[in-house]
């Protein structure tokens, strides 16, 4: 579905403009199967209690990127959280 | 609703997720393949070291590898400081072992971009084909979370 796509892209776009923190914490996130937290933890050098809040955090800069802040504009979002 | 996905921080990284994977299928000759997902890849993951290559016998006229053989083999081995990655490389399969024997992940990343993945089971056997053209480098995870990636490993008419 074209929707998808450019959703997709705006998405990736969005997920290249956050640091390399960021892009870490989320890919270690996505990865499938899935990280145990300990592990993460362990590599990133964060504390496992961190790994929840930094996740919102990074995923709040992703909103708030340029192209994806209009993917959720384009659907009558609320303001910002 | 369809700002849902985007306000729920659970369905906003599948998502993400989901565009990642996609640019992850597409073929190598899209760039935007070749920028992604890499990261877990460079956290830290120890370089190990080419401690053999079958082909430098080879060169060095150690042995001499006889144009009957059926297919060309080639064995590698890699040292971290606490893993060691052996391959064999027979015509387009790779075969590789973790030693010390443990489970985990390798991935193959060619340098055009395409990627491999493979389990590493229990007893630190891995396979993968077929082996991408021109170099690739073996990424490594073990299930205690070592990460390890070989330097670059070059095929072909050496």
């Amino acid at each position: 579905m074209l929707i998808d796509a450019e959703r997709n892209s705006a998405l990736r776009e969005g997920f290249r403009s956050l640091g390399p923190r960021c892009r870490d914490l989320l890919l270690m996130l996505m990865h499938d199967p899935p990280i145990a937290y300990s592990q993460i933890s362990a590599e990133l050098n964060i504390p496992v209690g961190s790994i929840g809040p930094s996740r919102a955090r990074c995923l709040e800069k992703l909103r708030r990127s340029p192209v994806v802040a209009a993917l959720g504009e384009s659907s009558a979002v609320e303001g910002d959280a | 609703m369809t700002s849902e996905w985007w306000n729920d921080d659970v369905t906003l990284l599948a998502a993400v997720t989901r565009a990642i994977r996609e640019a992850e299928d597409v073929p190598p000759s899209i760039v935007e393949a070749g920028k992604m997902a890499f990261a877990w890849h460079n956290i830290d993951a120890e370089l190990a070291a080419l401690t053999y290559d079958s082909s430098r016998d080879v060169l060095a006229g150690a042995s001499t590898r006889s144009a009957t053989e059926p297919a060309e083999l080639r064995c590698l081995k890699f040292d971290a400081s606490e893993l060691s990655i052996e391959l064999e490389i027979i015509g387009d399969v790779l075969h590789g072992q973790l030693v010390p024997a443990q489970p985990g992940e390798v991935e193959l990343r060619a340098s055009m971009g395409t990627v491999l993945r493979a389990e590493v089971d229990d007893d630190g056997y891995f396979s993968a084909a077929p082996l991408p053209a021109g170099t690739f480098r073996v990424y490594c995870r073990t299930a205690r979370g070592e990460a390890v990636r070989t330097d670059w490993i070059r095929l072909g008419d050496s």
